[in-house]
């Protein structure tokens, strides 16, 4: 059992856009040391769920928590958030060459 | 650079005149002109610009009292750029100056000028007039950033900015090139030209205008095509944010014997907030079968997902919209000389402080 405090943590989260829920009471904790992949369908709620956690102003948190090292980070703006440390990194082309 | 300062359409001082008196150049106020070289002044005040042209140019012509005067001699380039600084100081003034510029065969010279005024809850009115004469070979660059007083939050103040600026490439080869940057005045109604008599000659119209709360900006150029082979290019970028009205008026006229002449106009509005509002009116006029005229045109938005993707790389707010403001106009800023250019880049992001986010 780890008792250190997880890097992020989401607590029960509520998120919805234009009043559309896409995101119904999630929970995640991600520890030090540990790589994470999200994988599911269209529309099962990857993109928002990466965005809520980027503080994207569109998405609005009806319930919940996130916490990054312990602290809640809902209040912060996308740009203070990324100075913390988390980002999204979107897709990029790359060239395999043959 | 050489400076001529005009406060209330008077000119206080001039710099550098014994230095460029040397090459011959001629740098002085429209008054001392007058007493100085009245061939010159004779010969072509009034030529580029008549007196009743519209109702402006003829209040400007009754009552203008200063200005400025350069005449560039034959086979000269301009060691220094020239430059006027106006600036409207009284609350019950208006300001009427006038502009002529003369470039003699072969010559070139680059003229800047700046423009500010204090706070007032007033409206003051700015009519002035500028005549650029190019003869064969020569070049006149001619490059403004406004920044009259805007008025307040509430639209209230500012000055009214109705401009004649015209120019006439009258020699072969001759070259004509208006650059503005735009930002301030209540209303501003103002259409840098060009005649292209001249064989081979060529205009250009550079153009940043950018308005917020309740400014209007009705803006654009007029090229006329006359003589074969002239060619023309406008590139105007309009922002508009607050309560704002932002136009591009735009003409294009190729006459029956401007063979093979071209034209390319670009016109790109960029809309900042729900309420502001860009217009884009050109009017093309061709009476030749044997030119080319291309126009092109968009409208775009700064939309939540672009700033987003700033922030989420740690690019604050007021920094990301500076960097998209800088990218819209960047093809009007690589025109103006350099200090002219990081100014006003710098004013653009003041004028905008507060409008996003």
């Amino acid at each position: 059992m780890n008792n250190e405090t997880p890097i992020l943590e989401i607590k029960n989260i509520d998120a919805s856009i234009n009043d559309v829920k896409i995101l119904n009471n999630l929970n995640l904790k991600i520890n030090k040391g540990e790589i994470h992949a999200i994988m599911g369908r269209n529309g099962s709620g990857k993109s928002t769920f990466s965005k809520i956690v980027a503080g994207h102003p569109s998405y609005e948190i009806l319930n919940g928590d996130i916490l990054f090292n312990g602290e809640s980070i809902l209040s912060l703006e996308p740009d203070e958030r990324s100075h913390m440390g988390i980002f999204l990194a979107f897709q990029y082309q790359l060239k395999f060459q043959v | 650079m050489a400076v001529d300062v005009v406060f209330d359409s008077v000119s206080i001082a001039t710099t550098f005149k014994k230095e460029l008196a040397e090459y011959g150049v001629i740098f002085c106020s429209i008054s001392e002109a007058v007493k100085e070289y009245p061939h010159l002044l004779e010969k072509y005040l009034g030529t580029v610009v008549p007196i009743g042209d519209n109702y402006f140019t003829a209040l400007n012509s009754a009552v203008f009292s200063d200005g400025s005067f350069c005449y560039i001699p034959k086979n000269v380039r301009c060691p220094l750029d020239l430059s006027t600084y106006f600036r409207i100081n009284d609350q019950q003034a208006g300001q009427f100056e006038r502009t002529l510029i003369i470039a003699e065969e072969n010559s070139y010279v680059s003229y800047l000028e700046g423009c500010t005024a204090p706070q007032y809850d007033d409206n003051q009115l700015h009519a002035a007039v500028v005549e650029l004469i190019a003869l064969k070979n020569a070049e006149i660059k001619y490059s403004t950033v406004q920044n009259w007083y805007a008025g307040n939050e509430e639209g209230r103040g500012g000055i009214y900015n109705f401009v004649t600026k015209r120019g006439l490439c009258s020699g072969l080869n001759s070259k004509i090139s208006w650059t503005q940057v735009e930002t301030g005045s209540s209303i501003t109604w103002k259409y840098p030209s060009c005649i292209l008599i001249g064989e081979n000659s060529t205009g250009e119209f550079h153009s940043v205008a950018l308005t917020n709360n309740y400014q209007q900006a009705d803006t654009g150029s007029k090229m006329i095509h006359i003589g074969k082979n002239t060619k023309s290019r406008i590139i105007s970028k309009g922002i508009s944010a607050g309560n704002s009205k932002n136009s591009y008026r735009g003409l294009v006229s190729i006459n029956k014997k401007a063979s093979n002449s071209r034209n390319y106009s670009q016109c790109d509005s960029l809309l900042i907030g729900n309420l502001s509002n860009a217009n884009t009116f050109p009017f093309i006029s061709v009476q030749n079968s044997t030119t080319k005229v291309e126009h092109e045109a968009s409208t775009s938005k700064i939309g939540e997902e672009q700033i987003f993707y700033f922030l989420q790389r740690g690019i604050s707010i007021e920094k990301a919209v500076e960097l998209i403001i800088s990218g819209f106009c960047k093809d009007v800023f690589s025109e103006l000389p350099l200090e002219f250019a990081a100014e006003a880049d710098r004013l653009l992001s003041l004028k905008l402080e507060g409008s996003v986010g």
